[in-house]
């Protein structure tokens, strides 16, 4: 058996040895699909879907990751579209893609939260082998798809109650090792709204702090970058085209797949933004659309309570664009209404 | 009078006092409206060196008397939002409660609308705004001269309602044209806030309805809403309720005007179809955009990439077009610059 194996090792110099993510084995050359299996502990169990192309010839590891919210729909059929459509012979590296990470959000049409154990599947970063659903899933996702890749894009959107346009997030996390990168890889995805995101603003982090997926891939040494499209339950053709493109180009700029990249030249840099919280319960009425415009002090919504009278008006509290903004009448005390982001023409900041 | 036999007596005096001092009858057109009436009727082109047009007219007197407030649409026929909202608007409005007169002229361009020409009046290939117009002119001049001479003459403020035509993608705005004169300058910002449209883009002169009007000493501004060839409820609700709000500020109909804060914009660039193809946008109405940012491209017709249209300026998008066909020296947008708000 030794001899055998060590035959075919001679054999397929210069190819990628197999690859395993979950149950998924992909032979070099090959597609194969299978499951992040996460065992039952404090909850129930969960199988995450899983796809693992392995090109032909060696290169690098991108995992691409949808689905953390399992209602942001247009990130979801994106990946699963992608999948087919990506030609094993064609590629150099492999391709990771979880496309649904929060199965029980997409069954149950639960926005934002597992409805297992109502936490967020995107902020419990590095997770937990003992913990909850969410943070068992975490931690398999971690060990199985963050710590196998060299590179990763975390692929979101406006959820069931939010209306976004596109963007996505590049992080300028003052390693250039990571920065320049990731950096290429956000310009190359090509969407022309970025959003700095200064993850050193917030660091040092207390011990046990957890993250989203995407700052607990940088703060392993792997470029990564978020990307945000479709809203408000759909999955737009437009939207879908557009993640499926950048992914592609993001390939491309990796030199997984042949082609040329053009990257967005001029994009629109976003320097940090502000979240408007509901200070009122009631109906909700946006007056503004994604990616406007707004001064401060520009009314962008208003909360009326259920008799109709108008209790609240919604005010920007900073010049800026609009990022996202509610896109349902559901309106309690707290709730996110939306981002207003600074351009970092203004901040000074690019 | 069997209106004032249906109300309580105390109202019945106020009517008759109403009455005493009542307006006179307002003729615009073929309508005659005396005090407390809604009549409609038609100002007449009559046939000249091209054929003749009639254009609808609604003329509401008020029971009070009060200022002339003139509302005109559909100079560009297939700027469907307004020509929507103005009869609209007229349904709405009570001769009883209104202090002042309202004539309202829906769709000056009749043949643009019929034959969904966008821009222009097919009769004489020529824009329906270009005033004072001549009377022995083609059907737009004389059209114009018509709307001159029979409504912005006897009017003390006047509105002209645009929107994005069958090719421009907007959302609702409105247009100021300043003078930097006072006190008109000061009396049309109000009229604008009091509209409460939340974009309001500074402007000077030319040969539009309002500067016309502004020449003449009396306020005037432009507003728009509706896009593409649509009429959305939102878009035509805007206008109805704006025109409501300054009928209010104007003190013509009772109620208090709330107080919005809109961004203000002044100095657009033109964006221009430099080749000819399809146009693709890539950026929305009221997004921000930088210098050098691209907002849409032209393919030729064989889909390949043949130009780039980038923002000449950092600022907001007011419009952009919304259709595919594009031919050299199309306008294809609109980028106003961030002004400082005209108001503390």
């Amino acid at each position: 058996m030794y001899k055998f194996a060590g035959l075919f090792l001679i054999l397929t110099v210069g190819h990628a040895a197999d690859l395993t993510v979950g149950t998924a084995v992909a032979k070099s050359g090959q597609r194969a699909t299978g499951f992040i299996q996460v065992s039952a502990g404090a909850d129930a169990a969960a199988s995450i879907p899983v796809i693992v192309i392995n090109g032909a010839s060696a290169g690098p590891k991108l995992a691409l990751v949808a689905g953390s919210h399992g209602t942001e729909y247009a990130s979801i059929v994106a990946l699963s579209k992608l999948a087919q459509s990506v030609d094993p012979a064609q590629l150099k590296g492999a391709l990771v893609i979880v496309p649904l990470v929060n199965v029980a959000s997409f069954l149950q049409k639960v926005p934002h939260l597992n409805p297992i154990d109502n936490k967020n599947m995107n902020r419990l970063y590095p997770g937990k082998p003992d913990g909850t659903q969410t943070e068992r899933t975490s931690w398999e996702i971690g060990k199985q798809v963050v710590e196998k890749c060299d590179y990763l894009i975390d692929l979101h959107g406006g959820d069931l109650d939010e209306n976004l346009r596109r963007y996505t997030y590049w992080a300028d996390t003052g390693n250039p090792k990571l920065d320049a990168p990731s950096k290429g890889m956000v310009l190359a995805f090509g969407f022309d709204h970025i959003v700095i995101q200064r993850p050193r603003a917030n660091a040092p982090r207390p011990p046990g702090a957890t993250s989203a997926i995407s700052r607990f891939a940088q703060d392993r040494g792997k470029p990564s970058i978020t990307a945000e499209a479709g809203h408000a339950g759909t999955s737009s053709t437009e939207d879908v085209d557009a993640l499926m493109r950048g992914c592609t180009n993001v390939m491309r700029f990796l030199k997984m797949l042949p082609g040329t990249v053009v990257p967005v030249e001029k994009p629109l840099w976003i320097a940090r933004y502000s979240t408007v919280v509901s200070e009122q319960e009631g109906i909700f009425y946006p007056l503004a659309v994604p990616e406007e415009y707004v001064q401060k002090g520009a009314k962008i919504g208003y909360v009326t309570n259920y008799f109709g009278q108008t209790i609240w008006d919604v005010t920007s509290p900073i010049s800026g664009v609009v990022l996202y903004i509610c896109a349902v009448p559901s309106m309690k005390k707290g709730d996110s209404i939306g981002y207003i982001g600074e351009l970092a023409d203004a901040a000074g900041a690019q | 009078m069997s209106l004032s036999l249906q109300v309580p007596s105390g109202l019945s005096v106020l009517l008759i006092l109403g009455v005493a001092a009542h307006a006179a009858d307002v003729t615009v057109g073929t309508a005659v409206a005396h005090s407390g009436q809604k009549v409609n009727g038609f100002i007449k082109v009559p046939a000249g060196v091209d054929a003749g047009t009639d254009m609808p007219v609604i003329v509401i007197n008020g029971a009070k008397t009060g200022p002339v407030l003139s509302l005109i649409s559909g100079s560009h026929g297939t700027e469907y939002g307004s020509i929507v909202a103005l009869p609209k608007l007229a349904q709405t409005i009570d001769p009883a409660a209104l202090s002042g007169t309202v004539v309202i002229l829906p769709l000056v361009n009749v043949a643009s609308f019929l034959q969904k020409v966008p821009h222009r009046n097919p009769i004489d290939n020529r824009g329906l705004n270009n005033y004072p117009g001549k009377a022995d002119g083609s059907q737009s001049e004389r059209a114009v001269a018509a709307i001159y001479e029979q409504v912005i003459q006897k009017s003390d403020y006047v509105i002209d309602y645009h929107g994005g035509d069958l090719d421009e993608n907007i959302l609702p705005f409105a247009y100021w044209t300043k003078t930097n004169k006072e006190p008109i300058d000061t009396i049309t910002r109000d009229m604008l806030l009091a509209f409460g449209l939340d974009m309001i883009v500074a402007k000077s002169g030319g040969g539009s309805l309002d500067s016309t009007v502004i020449s003449l000493g009396k306020p005037g501004i432009t507003v728009l809403g509706g896009r593409s060839g649509t009429a959305g409820t939102e878009d035509v609700q805007a206008l109805v309720r704006g025109t409501t709000n300054v009928m209010r500020h104007l003190k013509m109909l009772p109620g208090t005007v709330p107080v919005e804060h809109p961004l203000w914009l002044a100095h657009y660039s033109v964006l221009k179809g430099d080749q000819e193809g399809i146009f693709y946008p890539v950026a929305v109405p009221r997004a921000y955009v930088t210098k050098g940012m691209t907002v849409g491209y032209i393919t030729n017709f064989f889909g390949e990439k043949v130009s780039e249209i980038t923002a000449p300026v950092s600022g907001v998008l007011i419009y952009i077009n919304s259709v595919p066909s594009v031919k050299k020296g199309d306008n294809l947008g609109y980028v106003g610059e961030l002004a400082e708000p005209p108001i503390k």
